[in-house]
């Protein structure tokens, strides 16, 4: 693309075709983006999940669903099913980051369900959110960075992780805080029961900490937490090939040397 | 203007501009989120106080990782290199492909 517009001449030529190929590349045709069957499946059906849970919610507890509730939960909503079935190849160049974000969503889902039900988060569901968050945010992130010597492998991490992890997490959230509040008329979130606590601050806590703040902590240290492990791990990979001409000569089959990726 | 100045001067205004953006963001939905609380009568000081905190924190960290993303990307595009606006344009959207498919 690049080459071809070199030989284009004229601002206005330049530009009508800078525009047409930045489509392309941003939004190639749909027989090239197809999502695996897999994907498809499971995001239909962790969106049914979510839905689902607000419909029981606003049936079985008349008034306690706002519409702010329902608006950021269609938008997320929107978003996730969006990007599975419409990501841009950016998005989806790595299959091991992607592979890898939707383990950690669902294994961060089956964690929150299972130490519930076991009577493990009776100091609230924020004891496990955190530290969970902050392994498929920023840990599993810098990990892949380093295998793959790309930061773009890690935001690929990211998303898929938040992505995966929030939709499977909120309806176990929603249906796990209603049944805490029947225990102790407490919040699900930090295991307080203060005056005025109804469900639905339960499901305030559940898309503001869940989906909103926790992950605005995380994804940033993430990112920069993977762009650092990217650039200590190639400067050590261009010190070993220095140091060893051996190692240099059989690295230099893998490395691209244009991209050095 | 000497190019190298000019090239200096670009990418500050790109780093402004993505902090700028990310700032206004944050602060948006954190306004959101902490202003139903700012009129209670005994955690009213407090909502203000998360509210400011808050935004200044994740202003900062958010435009942080931004930048480091932005120049990323455009290390990857070569933008410094590109003649003119039109080719940087197409350069960042290029950049966003794999490896394999950038022709």
């Amino acid at each position: 693309m690049m080459a071809e517009l070199s030989s284009v001449t004229g601002s206005a030529a330049r530009w009508r075709f800078a525009a047409s190929s930045a489509r392309a590349a941003y939004l190639p045709p749909a027989d090239a983006r197809h999502p695996p069957a897999g994907y498809f499946g499971a995001a239909v059906t962790v969106t049914i999940g979510c839905v689902a849970a607000a419909a029981y919610l606003s049936v079985a507890y008349p008034g306690t669903v706002e519409v702010a509730f329902i608006a950021v939960l269609v938008v997320f909503l929107a978003a996730c099913v969006s990007l599975v079935v419409f990501a841009p190849p950016v998005l989806t160049s790595s299959a091991m980051a992607r592979n890898t974000g939707v383990c950690l969503g669902l294994g961060s889902s089956l964690g929150l369900l299972l130490l519930s039900r076991s009577n493990a988060l009776d100091a609230g569901a924020m004891t496990f959110i955190v530290p969970v968050q902050f392994l498929t945010l920023v840990i599993a992130p810098v990990i892949v960075a380093g295998i793959a010597r790309s930061l773009r492998a890690a935001v690929q991490v990211i998303i898929a992780s938040f992505v995966s992890g929030g939709v499977m997490m909120l309806p176990v959230y929603i249906l796990e805080s209603i049944r805490r509040y029947h225990t102790d008329r407490g919040l699900y979130l930090d295991g307080d029961a203060p005056i005025g606590t109804t469900i639905e601050t339960n499901l305030g806590d559940a898309i503001s900490w869940l989906l909103i703040i926790v992950p605005s902590l995380m994804i940033p240290l993430g990112i920069m937490g993977a762009a650092l492990a990217t650039v200590v791990v190639r400067a050590i990979e261009r010190a070993v090939r220095r140091t060893s001409p051996v190692v240099a000569a059989a690295g230099s089959g893998g490395i691209d040397k244009k991209t050095g990726s | 203007m000497n190019p190298t100045i000019g090239r200096a001067w670009r990418v500050t205004a790109e780093l402004l501009l993505i902090a700028i953006t990310v700032a206004v963001i944050v602060t948006g939905v954190m306004y959101a989120l902490a202003a139903p609380s700012f009129d209670h009568p005994n955690h009213g000081g407090n909502a203000w106080r998360n509210f400011v905190t808050g935004s200044v924190v994740l202003s900062v960290l958010g435009a942080g990782a931004a930048w480091v993303l932005w120049l990323a990307w455009r290390q990857q595009a070569a933008l410094n290199v590109q003649p003119d606006a039109p080719a940087r344009f197409l350069a960042v959207a290029v950049a966003t492909l794999p490896d394999g498919r950038r022709d």
